[in-house]
């Protein structure tokens, strides 16, 4: 597994790993039934704690990306549509945010932006 | 589950006393224990190990009172402290052997080859070696007697920063065992930052919180803006802040609140465990207050 964590960002620690992984699941890199690391064994590949990974893990589990077995460990489930929106959503989630910090640099607003937004729209279609 | 649960512990030593600590030291999990030198840390694992006797309150551990089967549970315990409380006049190697009597379960290979790894000198008296090596010395003994429960007191303020982060490594490989507990007292809490599942912190005898540390993270953040956006209310709001011309900054729990009055006007950070301590601390002495 490549996942990539930063501990200067201010998305706390086990929201980036959930991302990382959803994201790993999207691209292919992880297919339905591989197993996930154990969440021991990836806290200490990270240099992260227990609980972060087990959150992780957890939350990715009650959206349904991942599914556990006692004993065995975690693995990818088949991912369904809704999932794969969910992921796309969660993609623009953090451009937009990237886009926020841009426009707080030339004190844009919220409002200015949509603007330019829809004014790009109009021109593209 | 817990490894460690402390409940109500009283100890009057003249000039400082512990008022009624509670703890849990959950089991399979890294807790931090957090505090200026003389809060307190020290004590408490001090009274963990039945080393003093306190004047009130209960201690158990891996489920069994303290005071009635403390010598078995030493065996089950793995200590580090900073300072020096090992035999002089030996060598490791001769240490060994005298181990060999104390630990039921020690395992030589396992000591000596944490040995060769932390490179120490396993042939010159523990007098003559570096004060770095009585630490990796100490912490060798710790996990070479299948201990299973790992109590770290102060362990890296005499390490050099390689060393430190190579000892965190060591900490999270034997995490990957579900049966061990760390509990690692420290006042460098960067190295908490990252690895601590829990931490629970210590000032002039009491319990401040005991707090998963992302959650920690979570309920503190950094408020940063200019010096007209407070007035009563949210000066309230604040802990430990203080102002000068550029502005005022201080610690929030209701960070949310201040995104919500001021928007962009204000902005809001993560903390490090460190800063936390250090706003909390600042709050309690009320000096530079806003």
């Amino acid at each position: 597994m490549n996942i990539r964590i930063s501990n200067q960002s201010d998305i706390p620690i086990y929201e980036q790993l959930k991302r990382e992984i959803i994201r790993l699941i999207m691209n292919g890199e992880l297919r339905p039934g591989d197993p996930l690391l154990s969440m021991r064994s990836l806290a200490k590949e990270l240099s992260i704690s227990i609980i972060t990974t087990k959150r992780a893990y957890q939350d990715l589990e009650a959206s349904g990306y991942v599914y556990s077995v006692v004993g065995k460990g975690t693995f990818v489930s088949e991912q369904n549509a809704e999932n794969r929106r969910e992921q796309i959503l969660v993609e623009i989630e953090k451009k937009i945010e990237d886009l926020l910090k841009t426009s707080k640099q030339v004190d844009l607003s919220v409002e200015e932006l949509a603007e330019m937004m829809k004014v790009m729209e109009d021109e593209h279609i | 589950m817990n490894a460690i649960t402390v409940t109500g512990l009283d100890k009057n030593m003249g000039g400082f006393k512990l008022e009624s600590i509670d703890m849990n030291i959950r089991k399979g999990y890294i807790t931090g224990l957090i505090g200026e030198n003389g809060a307190g840390k020290s004590t408490v694992i001090n009274h963990m190990l039945g080393l003093k006797k306190q004047d009130a309150g209960r201690i158990n551990i891996l489920d069994k009172d303290l005071e009635a089967e403390r010598t078995a549970l030493l065996n089950s315990i793995g200590l580090v402290f900073a300072e020096d409380r090992l035999p002089q006049n030996v060598t490791p190697v001769r240490l060994s052997k005298l181990l060999r009597t104390f630990y039921d379960q020690w395992d030589k290979e396992t000591f000596f080859s944490y040995l060769k790894t932390f490179n120490v000198n396993m042939d010159r008296r523990i007098k003559y070696l570096s004060t770095g090596e009585k630490v990796k010395l100490s912490i060798a003994i710790a996990l070479s007697h299948k201990a299973e429960l790992l109590i770290l007191d102060e362990p890296t303020s005499n390490l050099d920063p390689t060393f430190r982060m190579e000892l965190l490594e060591i900490l999270q490989e034997l995490m990957i065992d579900e049966e061990i507990t760390i509990l690692f007292s420290t006042h460098i809490t960067s190295d908490l930052d990252k690895i601590a599942d829990y931490i629970i912190m210590i000032d002039d005898g009491k319990i401040i919180f005991e707090m998963e540390k992302e959650t920690l993270f979570e309920t503190y953040r950094k408020v940063k803006g200019s010096k007209a956006l407070l007035d009563d209310e949210t000066k309230s709001l604040l802990i430990g802040a203080t102002s000068n011309a550029l502005g005022f900054e201080g610690m929030s729990k209701e960070y949310e609140a201040f995104k919500e009055l001021y928007g962009n006007k204000v902005i809001i950070e993560s903390l490090t465990i460190d800063e936390i301590m250090y706003y909390i601390k600042k709050e309690k002495r009320g000096f530079d207050n806003v």
